[in-house]
C-alpha cells in the first residue's frame, strides 16, 4: 500500500479530489473512499459534479442529497470493524432550501423567502452558486460527525478553482460597503419604505436602470435587505468553510492523465493551491499505458507472419512506444515540477471498465 | 462539399461534450471546414483556461474578435468582460459607462444578479450573430455539466425577470438559440462520454434549448487486422505486444457497443474521427482534421 495515500486517508478528515474531465477523477474518489472504508473508516464520497458518474462506479441506481450506504459485502472483502462507505450527490436546490430552514427564524419567514422570485431563481441549479452550495453541504455533513472521512469529488479544474474561491467570494460579497449602505437606507426609510429608486433619481441610477431594468434592481434590493439575517448565517458558514479549507485536517488530491495539457493543468492547480496556503497532498496520474519490453523487429519477423501482418505489428508496436515514451516524459515533468516527487502516484490504464465495487477495488490496488 | 452541407444549416453552432473528448479540437476543425468553404467564420471560446488560439500557436483570444487566418476570427466570451461590453453597448457612451460601472454600489448589484455572467456571454454571442461580419459562428462551449444550465439561463431570465432590457435580451437570445442554433456533441467511444452525450442530446431536445446538430465521435482506434491477434498468440517474446494489441481491441469493440446507446439516427449520421497522436498543434494538423470531417459531411 502506498504509504503516502495510507497516511492521507488515516489522518485527514476531508480529501478534496480535483482535476479536469476524463481522467478518472470520480472513479479515483470512489476508489479512495472504498479503501478508507475497508481500513475501518466511516467514509462518505460526495460528488458535486452535475453528471451522474459516481452512481455507475458504485453500482447505485440513483443517489441524491441523502447519503446512501454502499453494500460492501458484494466485494467479498470484509472491512475492518467500523468501516462503512456511503455516497451522496449534491442536490443544489435542496441544499439551499436546507440552509434557509437552518437560518431563518420561522415557518412564515421561510415561506416568504421561498416565494421570492429571486430566491426561486437563485436556488435553481444555475451556474455560479454551485460551488458555494458544495462547500456548504460539505460543511453540514462534516458537522454531523457521522463520518471519519469525506472524499469530495469536484467538477473539472476550471470550476474547481471557483470552488476554492467560493466561500471567500461570498464573505466579501456580504462584507461589502454597499450592503451596509443598503441596510442603512432600509432602516432609515422604515420597515416598508425601502425604495432603491429614491436614490435612483440620480443620473447613475437612471443609467443602471436602463441597463438592467429598474424593477430588477428594486427586487434585488429587497431581497438583500429582507434576507440580511439569513445572509449573516450564510456568512458565518462561509467563514467557517474558509477556515476549514486551511485546516490541517483537509487536503487536496489532484488527478490527471499523462498528457501534456493534463500535466499542465495539474501543475497549474498545484501552484494555485500552494499560493493560497492550501495543502496539495498528492497527484495521481491515471491512464498510464504499460511500456512494451525491448524486442527486435527480427523477433516480430521470426514470428512467421505474412508481410502485411508483420508490417501491422511493427506499426502498432512503434505507435505504442511513441505513446509510452511521451507519457514517460510527462510523468517526469510532473515529478520534476511538483514540490516533492514522492507526491506523484501513477496508475495504469485499466483493462476493463469499472462497473462494480470489485473493479474499483482493483483500481485501488494499483494506487495502494 | 456542397454548399448545403450539414454544417451550414445553422448560423450558430455550439460544440459541447464531456471534458477530455476533444471538444475544442472539433470546434476549431469545424471552423476550418467552414473557412475553407469560403465562409466568414467567428470562433468563440468560453473557457479562458482552454485557449483555442494556442492550438494555432497564437496569443490567447480576447473579448475583441481577432483575425486568425483568412476568413477566420476568434473571440473569447468571458463573463466579466462580457458584462462590461454589454453595459457599454446598452449605455452607448464610455463616459456614462465609467460613471456607472466604476461605482462600487453598482458593481455590487450586478454581481448579485444570479447568472448574469452566463447570461451576458450569450448576449455577446447574440451581438456577434446580429453583426453582418460573419456567415457562421462556432462556439467551444463549457463542458456538459455547466452546459445545460448555461443554455437554460435565457429561459430562466424570461420567466423570472420583470419587464425591462434584460427580459427583452433574454427573449432575443431564446429566439437565436431555438431558431438559428445547433448543438454539436463531441463524444468518445467510451461509457461515460456516451452517457453524457445521450443526456445532453435529450436535454437539448426536451428543454428546447436549441436544435440538435451533429454527433462527433472522436479519438477512435483503427481496428487491427483480424488475423493479427491469432497470429501473434503463443509467439515467444511477443506476449507484451499481444497484450497491448488485445487490450486496444478490447476497448475498441467495447466502445462500439457503448456507442449503440446513442439514438439510432444520431449514430447513423455521426462523424467519426480517428485518434491522432499528440501534440495536436499547428494549422496543418487542424486542416487535416477539418478534411476528415468534410469528407463525412
Amino acid at each position: 500500500m502506498s504509504e503516502l495515500l495510507e497516511k492521507i486517508l488515516a489522518e485527514k478528515k476531508v480529501v478534496v479530489v480535483c482535476g479536469s474531465g476524463g481522467v478518472g477523477k470520480t472513479t479515483t474518489s470512489a476508489a479512495l473512499g472504498l479503501y478508507a472504508a475497508l481500513a475501518g473508516k466511516r467514509v462518505l464520497v460526495l460528488t458535486i459534479d452535475p453528471a451522474r458518474r459516481l452512481a455507475n462506479a458504485l453500482g447505485l441506481e440513483e443517489f441524491g442529497n441523502l447519503a446512501r450506504e454502499v453494500q460492501l459485502q458484494t466485494l467479498g472483502v470484509t472491512p475492518k470493524p467500523g468501516g462503512s462507505l456511503s455516497a451522496m450527490m449534491l442536490d443544489m436546490k435542496q441544499t439551499f432550501d436546507d440552509m434557509v430552514a437552518d437560518y431563518s427564524s420561522g415557518v412564515e419567514e421561510q415561506r416568504r423567502i421561498r416565494e421570492n422570485r429571486l430566491y426561486k431563481s437563485m436556488s435553481q441549479a444555475l451556474a455560479g452558486i454551485q460551488e458555494y452550495m458544495a462547500v456548504a453541504k460539505l460543511y453540514t455533513v462534516l458537522e454531523t460527525g457521522a463520518y471519519d472521512l469525506i472524499v469530495l469529488d469536484t467538477p473539472p479544474t476550471s470550476h474547481a478553482l471557483d470552488f476554492l474561491d467560493a466561500p471567500q467570494r461570498f464573505v466579501s460579497f456580504l462584507d461589502h460597503d454597499a450592503l451596509q449602505w443598503l441596510l442603512k437606507s432600509t432602516s432609515a426609510a422604515g420597515k416598508m419604505g425601502f425604495r432603491l429608486l429614491d436614490i435612483g433619481s440620480s443620473y447613475m441610477m437612471k443609467a443602471l436602470g436602463k441597463l438592467a431594468g429598474v424593477d430588477i434592481l428594486r427586487e434585488i434590493g429587497e431581497f438583500v435587505a429582507g434576507f440580511y439575517p439569513l445572509f449573516l448565517g450564510f456568512k458565518d458558514r462561509a467563514e467557517k468553510i474558509s477556515q476549514l479549507m486551511l485546516s490541517p485536517e483537509l487536503g487536496f488530491i489532484i488527478v490527471c492523465a499523462p498528457t501534456q495539457p493534463q500535466v499542465d493543468e495539474a501543475l497549474f492547480f498545484q501552484r494555485k493551491l500552494q499560493r493560497e496556503g492550501l495543502r496539495a497532498l498528492a497527484v495521481i496520474c491515471n491512464r498510464v499505458h504499460h511500456p512494451l519490453p525491448d524486442f527486435s523487429d527480427a523477433e516480430i519477423a521470426a514470428a512467421t507472419l505474412t508481410p502485411e501482418l508483420t508490417h501491422a505489428a511493427l506499426e502498432l508496436a512503434a505507435e505504442h512506444r511513441r505513446l509510452t515514451d511521451s507519457e514517460k516524459v510527462q510523468l517526469e515533468r510532473l515529478r520534476k515540477d511538483i514540490a516533492s516527487a514522492s507526491q506523484v502516484l501513477s496508475a495504469f490504464e485499466l483493462t476493463e471498465d469499472i462497473h462494480s465495487l470489485s473493479g474499483l477495488f482493483r483500481l485501488g490496488e494499483q494506487l495502494f | 462539399m456542397s454548399i448545403d452541407s450539414r454544417i451550414f444549416d445553422a448560423r450558430v453552432r455550439i460544440v459541447t461534450g464531456k471534458g477530455g473528448t476533444g471538444k475544442s479540437t472539433v470546434a476549431l476543425a469545424l471552423a476550418m471546414v467552414a473557412q475553407q468553404a469560403g465562409k466568414r467564420v467567428l470562433l468563440c471560446e468560453t473557457n479562458p483556461s482552454e485557449s483555442l488560439a494556442r492550438f494555432l500557436g497564437e496569443a490567447p483570444l480576447t473579448g475583441e474578435p481577432r483575425r486568425l487566418a483568412d476568413n477566420l476570427w476568434g473571440v473569447a466570451l468571458i463573463p466579466d468582460d462580457a458584462i462590461r461590453e454589454y453595459a457599454l453597448m446598452t449605455l452607448k457612451f464610455k463616459a456614462l459607462y465609467n460613471a456607472v460601472f466604476e461605482n462600487r454600489i453598482v458593481r455590487y448589484f450586478l454581481r448579485a444578479v444570479p447568472s448574469l455572467g452566463e447570461f451576458v456571454m450569450l448576449g455577446k454571442l447574440w451581438f456577434h450573430e446580429q453583426e453582418d461580419r460573419y456567415d457562421i459562428i462556432i462556439v467551444d462551449a463549457p463542458a456538459t455539466g455547466h452546459f445545460i444550465s448555461w443554455l437554460r439561463v435565457p429561459h430562466v431570465f424570461t420567466e423570472m425577470m420583470p419587464a425591462g432590457p434584460l427580459k427583452k435580451s433574454a427573449g432575443d437570445m431564446l429566439q437565436m438559440l431555438q431558431q438559428r442554433t445547433k448543438v454539436d456533441i463531441v463524444t468518445l467511444a467510451e461509457e461515460m462520454p456516451v452517457n453524457e452525450a445521450v443526456e445532453i442530446d435529450h436535454a437539448v431536445e426536451h428543454m428546447r434549448l436549441a436544435q440538435r446538430g451533429l454527433i462527433v465521435v472522436n479519438k477512435l482506434f483503427e481496428p487491427v487486422p483480424p488475423e493479427l491477434i491469432p497470429a501473434l498468440t503463443g509467439k515467444p517474446g511477443l506476449e507484451a505486444l499481444l497484450d497491448t494489441i488485445t487490450t486496444r481491441e478490447h476497448w475498441r469493440t467495447l466502445g462500439e457497443r457503448y456507442l449503440l446507446r446513442l439514438p439510432a439516427d444520431d449514430l447513423a449520421s455521426a462523424i467519426r474521427l480517428m485518434r491522432r497522436e499528440p501534440p495536436l498543434l499547428g494549422a496543418a494538423v487542424f486542416s487535416a482534421i477539418a478534411r476528415e470531417i468534410e469528407a463525412q459531411l
